[in-house]
């Protein structure tokens, strides 16, 4: 029977960090990354010699991004690891270090997520040698259209309901100094921009842009080496990540598949869908929201719309539903993206989330989905 | 249109390809091509308005369709962009001309409404 990460010793959240995410500039990625990293450390008063390992997220930045950034906090000689794993490389980066602390080779790893779009190249999925009809022509946003036509006729919401998603997401995100995306738009300003594929227009898609989020993470023997004790810290009590199975509807997979993933991560950590108090789910694209929301069963079946449409999902609602802004309102700079969910997280678990902040929050998942097509999701506790 | 079928479990699969079942993993002559049949169930539709590529120019229509055969595909459809056919419509496969870089006519496969939609008076 496989380990989890509950039933290892416990593993904390202790600092996080992020520089804004914004329209690609002339900033070195260097500079996005220090800026982050430094906030986290200083966040969670560990010096940087304190650090056991590091773990670097990013996926368009050509290789090795890591130590040219990180010799700029002291060049101590800690293991640095590159991870790639599109949308989700962040996710699986903060997954190694909680790992790697969990069953005590390091007491303290530290995990930093730095993109810039500077080299979007093309899917592996178009390399495969097998070619598909028409795969030039399905895009990303193509594919979440067609789910969103099939979600609109499956339940009988309207692509209003749909586009309100970002109407929530983008109010959220206004509040955000560190969103790309910070003016919140009415619903008619979101249904009257510029038509991308379907009924999406441009607000109700993600920006791709770049940025830099940090963590630093640690276990009880870590903080006690550093001379910190467990006031500010948040526990990772779930760690879940799955792939692509074959599923009835192929078409339907991120859902089908965060199901399965998000599922196993509210199991292991022991608690319900009905229980959790604020997410941040990926929502790429306006309908994903509402079927990772139904298939991780917060409400049933056709039912995530309308309780969106009631503010359900606001802050201060019965969950709050990526009060960071989600990836449609705070951006997605891909490396970065998973691990700002846990900076969000981790922020409303400690009470510091400011004017985000939902009330007595003390169960938070993250949750996110890679091309490829993979999928994560962690559960940050309270202690 | 053709696609492949795995022996060992069943799997029917679009595109061929005989790198492994999908399902069960299974590689080699277990792996066949079959024909599959070029009709189906439209599942959802869009209309492509934005689209970097030249060679394919917006707007276009792109449709998933579930094939009478068991698999689920993406393609284009034979569909004008501003009325788009209802989903749970019969669709069939067409090979569609198309004026290729050269000028000459290459055809495409894509999908039709299987009957033509009577006229509304
Ligand atoms: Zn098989």
């Amino acid at each position: 029977m496989p380990v989890t990460l509950g039933s290892l010793r416990p593993v904390y959240v202790v600092g996080v960090g992020l520089h804004p995410y914004q329209p690609l500039s002339e900033t070195p990625y260097v500079q996005l990354g220090l800026s982050a990293a430094r906030d986290a450390l200083t966040d969670a008063r560990v010096p940087w010699e304190f650090v056991d390992s590091a773990y670097v997220a990013k996926a368009l930045l050509p290789m090795a991004v890591g130590r040219p950034m990180l010799r700029h906090l002291g060049a101590t000689g800690l293991p640095i690891t590159h991870v790639e794993n599109a949308s989700a490389s962040g996710s699986a980066a903060f997954r190694q270090a909680c790992m790697e602390v969990a069953c005590a080779m390091s007491d303290i790893s530290f995990v930093i997520g730095v993109d810039k779009p500077t080299a979007l190249g093309s899917r592996a999925e178009m390399l495969t040698g097998i070619p598909n009809l028409a795969d030039d022509a399905i895009v990303p946003f193509t594919h979440f259209a067609l789910l969103a036509d099939a979600y609109a006729q499956r339940t009988g919401c309207s692509f209003e309901d749909i586009a309100r998603v970002a109407g929530k997401n983008l109010r959220n995100a206004s509040l955000n100094p560190f969103a790309q995306r910070r003016q919140a738009k009415t619903l008619d300003e979101i249904l009257g921009g510029k038509k991308v594929s379907g009924q999406f227009t441009t607000l109700q898609c993600t920006p791709v842009g770049e940025g830099a989020a940090a963590v630093v993470v640690a276990s009880e023997e870590g903080l006690r080496r550093a001379g910190l004790g467990l006031e500010r810290a948040v526990r990772i009590t779930a760690s879940a990540a799955r792939s692509q199975r074959v599923y009835t509807d192929p078409t339907r997979y991120d859902e089908m598949l965060t199901k399965e993933t998000v599922e196993a991560a509210l199991a292991q950590a022991g608690v319900s869908a009905g229980g959790l108090d604020v997410i941040e789910l990926h929502d790429a694209f306006t309908v994903e929201e509402l079927e990772y929301l139904e298939a991780i069963g917060v409400c049933g079946h056709g039912q995530a719309a309308g309780l969106l449409k009631e503010g359900a999902f606001d802050i201060g609602g019965r969950c709050a539903v990526s009060p960071s802004g989600g990836l449609i309102g705070m951006g997605h700079p891909i490396g970065p993206t998973g691990i700002g969910q846990i900076v969000e997280i981790t922020r409303q678990l400690r009470g510091e989330a400011g004017v985000r902040q939902h009330p007595d929050a003390q169960i938070g998942p993250a949750h996110m989905v890679g091309l490829g097509a993979v999928c994560f999701a962690h559960v940050l506790q309270s202690l | 249109m053709r696609g492949m079928r795995c022996d060992a479990c069943g799997y029917v699969f679009f595109p061929p390809q005989n790198l492994g079942c999908e399902q069960c993993g299974t590689t080699g002559s277990a792996l066949r091509p079959c024909q599959l049949v070029g009709s189906g169930t439209l599942m959802a539709r869009v209309t492509v308005h934005l689209h970097a590529k030249p060679e394919r120019p917006a707007p276009f229509v792109i449709g998933t369709v579930r094939l009478d055969d068991g698999p689920v595909v993406r393609m284009l459809l034979d569909a004008p962009p501003d009325t788009l056919p209802p989903i749970g419509s019969p669709m069939v496969a067409v090979l569609s001309p198309v004026a290729s870089e050269e000028g000459s006519r290459v055809h495409d496969l894509r999908f039709s409404l299987a009957q033509p939609a009577p006229l509304q008076e």
